[in-house]
């Protein structure tokens, strides 16, 4: 503590952002950055500077390549896939972050493992489960036709619904976790204030629970839709033929046609596009309080 | 800072407040914590009352009663007639400052104080010119478009207040709203409170630990403890007239000595100190909530205020003029506070006193060592179960 406020006022000059990156702590910091930098921006650097002068480098740049229309349709089928899936995330996830800070502790923990769990589980496995559970031979459809309730099975695997599916279940810890957080932080007191003051439940929810939760929002809306992005395993197992996600093109690309060079082109929009949601995040609600800081906004 | 004097609020009718009637009160947590014990009580309207007792006493308990956030196991609370324990909290148009205050932080000023406005549909520029009306009782007039977390911390009590009242309650709840705040600002503050009532001339429920608070502010006090009320009362009943020991020692200072009823009179009550020598002391006949009987355990209480200290002399004690008590004792340690000096002194028969005398011309200063008398006035002498 005396530490670092002897840090911060030898440098009180500097700009915060300057002094963050020059304090005695920053090692820490810099120490992950470096790791990043060695095993990921420089790789990423080298490879375009050594595969830009290649020809399918330069047919893709210039989207005269054969694949063109492939290339198109699957990064359309991407972004809106992300967007998708990020709209239902929050949707469910905050319904699931909401119910958990208003139960009990005890039932708390039963439902917030439930959340972690399968969290922790390989995505593979969990897809794989997917499959079993909503196959054509799956536990849900053999219920339904015993049941009665259907002749034919239903088919859900294997459709665009099934990445939709597949992704929000893998996904949804995200949300539920960082809007648990920021409703968490929310003083009590602002819930009696505001329905001593008239508002009923809607109202409160409407004017004090929900903007006050907006940070968690933004952060479980971003890294579910910056994962999304890359998306691969699940629209790759339990998708249809029009599933294509801009990361299985890129895979074949650099696996298969050994084709470096349409695949970091290919790469460069979702790492833009990735770092442009993160400057703008960090822009109106801050990094930090992505990582579970929570809160409110203007609070002290 | 300065205080001028507040604007009296155009709206504020005398007598807009309401009475609350507790009528047997109850309520429990868990199975064996009872923090509210079958409470009667009623709070007139227009009245500044204040629960005082220290933490888990159980006045903050009664205040969430009144306010909704907790509902009585047992009894009814009614206001201005009404009773209130089965209407949902939102409607039952109780204002109320929380310690903390319990600003909205995303909003600002004006959006806190219009939001009780806007819940209740009023037109946009009514509720302008509302906002505007509070601020001004509050002093706050131009605050508007700050956020909580921009202003001070007396301020942002002045904006809890103010959204307190903005939708003009009949029945105003405060919850240690100063308890945050640092003295000097706190003594400014409770005089603008005690103004701020007598304008708006609504009934205020006030929370305190703290008796000079109480005592300043409140036409009546009730003095908590355990979940109970040991007394109702005006500051000066509650301090000069306490009903037992415990309210006796809560509100200021108090020199409890131990004693048994020797004898009984229409004069008053003589008492016999516990220790050797025995000493009697005299004690008003109405000067007591209770009846002694003889051989009874008892305190007599007295001020420190009202204590006097001589220097002791060779007539020997205990032959006073019958209008005076008098103890002898040993100064153990005086502390100079610059208007008083604080003697702690042990009477001769083992009880350790305060004493308190002002700092005059002529009068008799003592040091640790020195014998002295401790003299009073009888009718300064209070009697209490032990």
């Amino acid at each position: 503590m005396a530490a670092s406020t002897a840090a911060a006022s030898s440098t009180t000059r500097r700009s915060p952002a300057l002094r963050s990156l020059t304090s005695r702590y920053a090692i820490l910091a810099w120490s992950g950055a470096l790791w990043l930098i060695v095993w990921f921006v420089v790789p990423i650097l080298w490879m375009i500077w050594d595969l830009a002068a290649s020809q399918e480098f330069q047919d893709t740049l210039s989207f005269s390549g054969s694949e063109r229309t492939v290339n198109l349709r699957a990064f359309r089928n991407t972004f809106e896939t992300a967007a998708i899936v990020t709209i239902l995330c929050l949707i469910a996830g905050y319904i699931v972050a909401y119910f958990l800070v208003s139960v009990g502790p005890r039932v708390r923990i039963i439902l917030m493992s439930l959340v972690l769990i399968p969290y922790w589980v390989s995505i593979i496995i969990r897809t794989y489960g997917l499959i079993v559970t909503l196959g054509r031979k799956g536990f849900v459809n053999e219920t339904l036709i015993d049941a009665g309730l259907i002749e034919e099975p239903l088919r859900i695997m294997f459709t665009t619904n099934a990445v939709y599916l597949g992704m929000v279940q893998v996904l949804l810890p995200y949300v539920v976790l960082t809007v648990y957080t920021s409703l968490e932080a929310i003083d009590d007191n602002l819930f009696t204030a505001a329905r001593s003051l008239g508002a009923g439940g809607w109202n409160v929810f409407r004017k004090v629970t929900l903007p006050l939760s907006l940070p968690g929002v933004y952060a479980g809306g971003i890294i579910v839709f910056i994962i999304s992005l890359g998306a691969y395993v699940t629209p790759a197992l339990i998708g249809g033929p029009g599933d294509i996600m801009i990361a299985q093109i890129v895979w074949i690309n650099a696996t298969e046609f050994g084709q470096f060079g349409t695949a970091i082109v290919l790469v460069l929009p979702l790492i833009v596009v990735t770092l442009a949601l993160f400057v703008v995040f960090n822009r109106f609600v801050g990094v930090d309080r992505m990582l579970g800081t929570g809160g409110t906004a203007e609070q002290r | 800072m300065t205080a001028r004097p507040l604007a009296p609020d155009p709206r504020a009718a005398t007598g807009r407040g309401e009475n609350v009637v507790f009528r047997g009160v109850t309520k429990r947590f868990g199975d064996e914590v009872v923090a509210v014990d079958t409470m009667s009580l009623e709070i007139q309207a227009g009245e500044f009352f204040t629960l005082l007792g220290p933490s888990g006493s159980g006045k903050s308990t009664l205040l969430n009663l009144v306010l909704g956030a907790l509902r009585p196991d047992e009894g009814e609370i009614l206001v201005g007639g009404e009773p209130i324990t089965s209407v949902p909290i939102h409607k039952r148009n109780i204002g109320m400052v929380f310690q903390n205050y319990a600003l909205f932080p995303h909003m600002t000023v004006f959006k806190n104080i219009a939001f009780p406005l806007g819940i209740r549909r009023m037109a946009k520029a009514e509720i302008k010119q509302r906002v505007e009306e509070v601020l001004d009782l509050v002093q706050l007039s131009g605050f508007e478009n700050r956020y909580p977390s921009q202003v001070s911390g007396g301020q942002q009590q002045r904006i809890a207040t103010a959204r307190a009242i903005a939708a003009e309650p009949p029945l105003i709840l405060m919850d240690e709203p100063l308890g945050a705040l640092d003295v000097k600002l706190r003594v400014e503050m409770q005089e603008q409170l005690r103004l701020l009532h007598r304008s708006l001339g609504v009934t205020v429920i006030y929370v305190t630990h703290d008796q000079d608070e109480a005592m300043t502010l409140s036409d009546r006090i009730a003095v908590m403890r355990d979940g109970r009320i040991e007394q109702v009362g005006t500051p000066r009943e509650v301090y000069e007239q306490p009903a037992n020991s415990f309210v006796a020692s809560f509100l200021g200072d108090a020199n409890l000595i131990a004693a048994r009823v020797v004898r009984q009179s229409d004069d008053g009550v003589e008492l016999a100190t516990r220790g050797e020598p025995g000493m009697v002391l005299r004690v008003p006949s109405d000067a007591g909530s209770m009846t002694a009987g003889l051989d009874e355990d008892v305190y007599c209480m007295v001020r420190p205020q009202r204590i006097d200290l001589t220097s002791a002399h060779p007539a020997g004690p205990g032959d006073g003029d019958g209008m005076h008590n008098l103890l002898p004792a040993t100064v153990e340690a005086a502390y100079f506070s610059g208007t008083e000096i604080r003697y702690l002194i042990t009477t001769d028969h083992g009880d350790s006193l305060h004493a308190i005398s002002a700092i005059e011309e002529g009068r008799e200063e003592f040091a640790a060592g020195d014998g002295v008398i401790a003299r009073w006035p009888v009718e300064f002498s209070r009697l209490l179960s032990s």
